[in-house]
């Protein structure tokens, strides 16, 4: 299995997949009953919301994965990069990021919140 | 009440009976709708029928606050329009109030309140199995000495390594799938 990398975003209402992995997540997960529309940086998008489980991959030796059972927002009109939102995945869970001093030191740290 | 208010009730009690509850029902709906749902709830079965200047009345006994009725009966024939209520407060970003609105509504009243109640739900956590990420931090450092060369692709990289690009996601997926490349590879995609 790969993994994809996400851009974090604390004022994004819902988590964002977009463009082609949307395409893919949706064949799988077959098209809910209600569409929706969200606003965006990029402007008005419309889309779906997925319940789905998303994991958060802990590097070796540095502490366990966390699988998240989350709501987002999946949407084939969304050209930017893979987003993790507030609702439906951050507000549960505990984080916090160190963004280094050079590149490559990047630390995102993150676990249960209770 | 208002002269206009008085005015439109004694035309509404010169209709026969059945005209009435249908004007009351119309007035209901139209209170409600405007009420936007942030308190308002939607009258239970039993009090169906009552004249609209009581239902109207200065203490709305038919709004009542849904956290107080944890078994909320809403219907098949009002499933639509709740559902319509839900989706405009998500598309408004008011995710709570819609949270709180499917909290109240019994599961099986239709297909799309139960959709909404799943996506609604809020997330849970678990902690799995020791990490096992990669070290991004050389694929990072790739990215940021290469990206340039590769900007609308998809581009696979693991240990700092480039193990491919392509323009479609699904076709590097398969690519690297077929030489048994995928495991623990980091896809990333570089905008134009």
């Amino acid at each position: 299995m790969e993994s994809e990398i996400a851009l974090l975003d604390t004022g994004a209402e819902w988590s964002v997949i977009g463009g082609e992995t949307a395409i893919l997540l949706e064949e799988q997960l077959g098209s809910p009953i209600e569409s929706s529309r969200m606003s965006t940086r990029l402007g008005l998008i419309d889309g779906f919301l997925h319940h789905v489980n998303i994991t958060l991959l802990a590097g070796q030796n540095s502490g366990d994965n966390l699988t998240v059972e989350s709501t987002v927002f999946v949407s084939e009109e969304w050209e930017g990069p893979l987003v993790l939102g507030y609702r439906g995945f951050l507000e549960k869970i505990r984080f916090a990021l160190d963004p280094g001093v050079v590149p490559g030191e990047q630390i995102f740290y993150f676990g249960l919140a209770e | 009440m208002t002269k206009l208010l008085k005015k439109v009730i004694n035309k509404i009690r010169m209709l026969p009976n059945a005209d009435q509850d249908a004007m009351a029902t119309l007035i209901l709906e139209k209170f409600l709708d405007k009420q936007q749902w942030d308190t308002a709830f939607i009258h239970s079965q039993e009090k169906r029928g009552q004249p609209a200047e009581k239902a109207c009345g200065d203490n709305h006994p038919e709004i009542l606050d849904i956290s107080e009725h944890a078994d909320w009966n809403a219907t098949v024939e009002n499933a639509e329009r709740i559902s319509n209520h839900i989706k405009k407060l998500i598309e408004s970003s008011r995710v709570q109030e819609a949270r709180k609105i499917v909290s109240a509504i019994r599961p099986g009243v239709s297909a799309k309140l139960d959709y909404w109640k799943k996506v609604l739900t809020e997330p849970v956590a678990k902690v799995g199995e020791p990490g096992t990420g990669g070290d991004m931090r050389k694929d990072i450092l790739w990215f940021e000495k290469n990206a340039d060369n590769y900007k609308g692709k998809w581009v696979a990289l693991k240990n700092g390594v480039l193990l491919g690009s392509h323009k479609s996601r699904a076709e590097l997926r398969h690519n690297l799938k077929q030489s048994g490349k995928l495991a623990r590879s980091l896809f990333i995609r570089v905008e134009n």
